[in-house]
């Protein structure tokens, strides 16, 4: 069951949702991306052999799906939610749509916003979902990615 | 790498399994690369927030069920869409099975899109991750641009 109601009971900022806010950019190096894949025991010679990638259909060494989570960002907008135990909180799922790879030597600059909040109550009490959209962005201005990430925090409504 | 095309793929095609039983070594090392320290790295962090034993990052388990999807497009292949739900914990020691089943192809855009379920599994059968991806796929009659897929 999903309530709006639900919400109406519950704190946090909500002037937060929608407002795009910086959180930080990151020069690419090859050997992070190299360090990356080997960490995931990728064989992919895109990711990890310079000669093969250089002559692959990019030119130069991109990076795995998934390295964008090595990219240190600055503190995401944060709604101070007031709800529950921050100890109850868990990541639900992902949602990432792809426009151009990242390459070795790309600066990847990236905003984040609170996109939605929503809530649903169910048999073992009611879940809050925070779903954080963060959009990267190359140094020629170009989204490579949009992230869609959800936080769920658990708790009871008083 | 083999490179699948469009005309070659068709629904209900099973792409994988890959395997994976990373060991602690592994999981250090993805957490070293990840800059993830607490509980993807000690004992003690985990027990701290309730769980038995370190256990596996969630972008650790996520990257290993690309994997399996980038394994198969081939290098002129690219993922465009990829969307997973965490269901349970990854622990360490878990054997775990990342498949992808081919749900739909379609062309829009001028672009050749195949669409498929993805999941990953642990040697008891429990679904850990779920989740839906799309790749852009070269076509044996039309141009092979991997970049194609950009809007």
């Amino acid at each position: 069951m999903s309530t709006g109601d639900v919400l109406d009971n519950i704190e946090f900022d909500r002037s937060v949702i929608g407002v795009d806010v910086p959180v930080g950019s990151h020069k690419v190096t090859k050997r992070e991306i190299v360090a990356y894949a080997e960490a995931m025991g990728e064989t992919n010679p895109l990711y990890l052999d310079e000669e093969a990638a250089k002559n692959g259909p990019y030119g130069t060494i991109i990076a795995p799906p998934g390295f964008y989570h090595s990219i240190r960002l600055k503190q995401m907008p944060d709604i101070k939610l007031k709800f529950g135990d921050r100890n109850s909180g868990f990541i639900g799922g992902q949602s990432i749509e792809y426009f151009e790879p990242v390459r070795a030597g790309d600066t990847i600059s990236a905003t984040a916003q609170v996109a939605n909040v929503y809530a649903k109550t169910g048999r073992t009490g009611t879940l809050v979902f925070i779903v954080r959209r963060t959009t990267y962005s190359n140094q020629h201005g170009r989204t490579v990615m949009i992230v869609d990430g959800s936080t769920v925090r658990r708790g009871t409504v008083k | 790498m083999n490179q699948p095309y469009f005309e070659d793929v068709e629904p209900g095609d099973e792409i994988g399994p890959l395997i994976k039983q990373p060991s602690r070594e592994e999981v250090t090392a993805f957490a070293k690369v990840s800059r993830l320290g607490g509980r993807f790295t000690s004992d003690e962090a985990a027990h701290g927030e309730g769980y038995d034993t370190w256990i596996l990052s969630a972008w650790q388990s996520m990257g290993y069920l690309a994997q399996v999807i980038t394994n198969w497009m081939g290098q002129d292949g690219s993922l465009s869409k990829f969307q997973v739900f965490f269901r349970r914990v990854v622990g360490p020691g878990d054997l775990l099975e990342c498949h992808a089943i081919v749900t739909d192809k379609i062309t829009s855009d001028g672009h050749n899109r195949v669409v498929m379920d993805a999941f990953m599994e642990n040697q008891k059968g429990e679904h850990l991750i779920q989740g839906t991806a799309e790749v852009v796929l070269p076509s044996r009659t039309s141009s092979t641009d991997p970049e194609a897929c950009r809007e």
